[in-house]
């Protein structure tokens, strides 16, 4: 590896190590996560993928800094996650719109409570971009599901976060407005390529975003496999014969069959 | 003024209609001095309404709002604090909920020794009315939000303030108004008795007196107003919670 000038960037965006979580669950200790190592380099998009209930989840919470409540480090640009220095989006699996704002303040919200200046015209931009031209007026509720995740998009990239993470973020779109939104996301990720962490269920989903593709066990929640992805967002390999072919062994490893 | 008002306008006239039907029959039915013809009652109102009843509509105006502010004043923040914080809400739950079911007109005789029978234990006793409906609408209004609200917030460092400014208050408005719009009846009812002693004003101390002179036509001009101040006040509430309230 080249030297870099800048510390910082020599740093990988995301550092974890040795991350161990327990709950406490009806009088005994559940652990979720064990002994995690996981980096992702900055700017680039890392999927975790792995069976229900393993602790994704639960993983990027501690990522985003909201429970301290684990054994191990977390390190984000180097240093202890602290939200305050750093601004970190964090999309949940509901897209974490609040219902009793419009579109136009919940597009801005992440701005305004880091008291960012507002881009009004990239603000524009992303919001004609993203198909929500007209909307700007319109409650939450009063948008398909497609949209709410679209506006939760708007509000990340404008933005523009330290690092973006994103909870099953396609996860309750139809398949065809799923495939939409992800070409929509690498769209917008292309032109300032914040580092990602994102949680999905899909193995072709994790094929298409991401450069790293990490795959986890149950029970407790472990690192089975790190896999790097040469096809990651090259849309004319998506369903080529080798996307299939890497997708299949992902399905064969999340069915826990023995990998060669 | 956008169709869905002008419905609105339209049954509460049709209601309006209904009612003095009715009571039109009854008092042609009963023929008593007792139950005089409506249009009787609002020539008398119209003649007695700035001259004789509005000190007293202002009187009971001002105690409602005086019981409502500090009402207010008192029970958000300790509703914030006890649907917050899971602590706090261990510390104050209990005493809460000892003293909720306490009707609060047992507690006027104490509260007249105590405050005096003048305008005080009038007010505080709209207070004692209103102020556990909404600590308990604000606390249920958090308790009730899923933790995952707060995560975008949370994990852009919010401050607490910018947490009670983008969720906190708007999520407990509905409740908030909704448990208002409760405690209102019950505290005009209870108003209504404390003002038929201890004072010379109020709709209360109107209607008794009218009562006590045999002058129905003026007791009944002031349940029409009392009824009318009920109607007001919810109206009230319901446009700002429809103004503050638009994303529902
Ligand atoms: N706050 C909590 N208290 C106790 N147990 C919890 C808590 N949150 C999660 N768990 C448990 O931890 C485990 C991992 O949860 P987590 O939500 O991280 O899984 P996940 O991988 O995201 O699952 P899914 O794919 O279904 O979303 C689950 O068994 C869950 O029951
Ligand atoms: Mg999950």
């Amino acid at each position: 590896m080249k030297p870099e000038p800048n510390m910082s960037s020599r740093e990988p965006a995301i550092r974890i190590n040795d991350l161990t979580v327990t709950y406490e669950e009806a009088h005994h200790l559940v652990k979720v996560l064990d002994h995690i190592d996981l980096t992702v380099e900055q700017g680039q998009i890392c999927a975790l993928i792995g069976p229900s209930g393993c602790g994704k989840s639960t993983l990027l919470r501690a990522v985003a800094g909201l429970t301290h409540d684990y054994e191990g480090t977390v390190a984000i640009n180097g240093e202890p996650v602290d939200p305050h220095r750093l601004s970190i989006g964090f999309m949940p699996q509901n897209y974490g719109l609040l219902p009793w704002k419009n579109v136009r303040d919940n597009v801005e919200l992440a701005c305004r409570i880091k008291k960012q200046p507002v881009a009004q015209e990239k603000r524009d931009r992303l919001l004609n971009d993203l198909g929500l031209a007209g909307f700007e007026q319109r409650y939450p509720r009063e948008l398909s599901g497609g949209q709410q995740q679209r506006v939760g998009l708007a509000r990340e990239f404008l933005l523009e976060p330290d690092l973006l993470l994103m909870d099953e973020p396609f996860s309750a779109l139809d398949a065809i407005t799923r495939e939409e939104m992800q070409n929509i996301f690498l769209r917008l990720w292309q032109e300032n390529s914040v580092t990602t962490l994102l949680v999905t269920h899909y193995v072709e989903e994790a094929l298409y975003l991401a450069q790293t593709i990490v795959v986890f066990s149950a029970s407790p929640g472990q690192v089975r496999r790190v896999i790097v992805n040469p096809l990651a967002g090259d849309r004319a390999a998506r369903g080529g014969q080798q996307f299939q072919q890497l997708a299949n062994q992902l399905h064969d490893m999340l069915r826990g069959e023995v990998e060669h | 003024m956008p169709i869905s008002s002008w419905r609105v306008l339209r049954s509460y006239l049709l209601g309006a209609v209904f009612l003095l039907v009715v009571w039109s029959a009854v008092a042609a039915v009963m023929q008593l001095p007792i139950v005089p013809q409506p249009w009787r009652v609002f020539e008398r109102l119209a003649s007695i309404m700035v001259s004789a009843i509005s000190i007293h509509a202002l009187y009971s105006i001002w105690r409602i709002a005086a019981g409502l502010v500090l009402a207010v004043i008192v029970g958000y923040p300790l509703g914030l604090l006890m649907g917050y914080f899971p602590r706090a809400d261990r510390l104050l739950a209990p005493i809460v909920y000892l003293t909720y079911p306490i009707p609060k007109i047992a507690l006027l005789p104490i509260l007249m020794l105590l405050a005096g029978v003048g305008e005080l234990s009038k007010i505080i006793m709209i207070f004692l009315i209103i102020v556990f409906q909404v600590v308990i609408a604000v606390r249920d209004g958090i308790g009730g939000l899923p933790r995952e609200t707060y995560y975008p917030l949370y994990s852009l460092g919010a401050s607490l303030g910018q947490v009670f400014r983008y969720i906190i208050f708007p999520a407990t408005l509905p409740k908030f108004f909704t448990a208002i719009r409760v405690a209102m009846a019950t505290a005009i009812s209870v108003l209504f008795f404390t003002e038929t002693f201890g004072t010379q004003y109020g709709m209360g101390y109107f209607i008794m007196d009218a009562w006590l002179r045999v002058n129905y036509l003026d007791m009944y001009a002031g349940i029409v107003v009392l009824s009318a101040m009920g109607l007001l006040l919810f109206g009230i509430i319901d446009f700002f919670q429809s103004r503050l309230c638009r994303w529902q």
